[in-house]
């Protein structure tokens, strides 16, 4: 099943390796998955699965310490 | 001169009987008018000491009556103060609470407010700095850079 992993700009294979293991033990999916740059994580990725999410972007942990001060 | 026994005994009878006489016409009502005089002037007089003992003794009812209705009015005036006094302080207590309860009212919604405030700039201030954090990195963050982040990012999670 397809999914979706975002980075801020384009992945190394080392962190595509990453991205896709941490996808198979988070999310439970396999294969190849979608690639899309969105500068506005900074650093980072959001691996996309249906309606779960798992936001290993640097934008979001920002946004999340913000919320939380 | 010589004495004569029968003009002196007419005399005597004529004496007598003239005493007789004024004694039933005149004396004796006279004297009964005299004491009925006397008799009504002591009736009187004792009218008069009846009336005046009388008068005496309501003098001294009146007064006590007086002296008691004074203390009664005292005593009622005195009662009507410690009643007023009570209320007064009642009343004032009662004002006292409820300016102290407002009071707390008000502190309570101003520290709210300011909590409030706080929280809002707090979030605002947490915007701005999130803003400038954003801004700052996209200027100065190599390719290099974001990819070191990102492996330590993925490292991390693993």
């Amino acid at each position: 099943m397809t999914y979706l992993i975002t980075s801020a700009t384009r992945l190394s294979a080392a962190n595509l390796a990453l991205a896709t293991q941490l996808a198979t033990k988070h999310l439970e999916v396999s294969g190849k998955p979608t690639v899309k740059i969105d500068p506005a994580l900074l650093a980072g990725v959001i691996i996309q699965h249906g309606d779960q999410v798992l936001d290993l972007s640097l934008a979001g942990k920002l946004t999340r310490l913000a919320k939380s001060l | 001169m010589e004495i004569n026994i029968w003009q002196v005994l007419f005399q005597v009878i004529n004496f007598g009987v003239i005493l007789f006489v004024l004694n039933k016409i005149l004396y004796k009502p006279v004297l009964k008018l005299l004491d009925d005089r006397a008799k009504k002037i002591n009736e009187g007089q004792a009218m008069a000491e009846k009336n005046l003992k009388e008068a005496a003794e309501l003098d001294k009812v009146r007064k006590t009556e007086l002296a008691k209705v004074r203390k009664e009015a005292s005593a009622i005036i005195s009662k009507a103060e410690e009643e007023a006094a009570g209320k007064a302080h009642a009343l004032l207590a009662e004002s006292r609470q409820k300016a102290k309860e407002e009071a707390a009212k008000i502190v309570a919604s101003g520290t709210k407010e300011l909590e409030n405030s706080r929280k809002s700039l707090d979030k605002e201030a947490a915007q701005l700095g999130l803003a400038m954090v954003t801004k700052a990195l996209e200027k100065t963050l190599s390719a290099k850079e974001v990819d070191g982040i990102t492996s330590g990012l993925l490292k991390a999670m693993k």
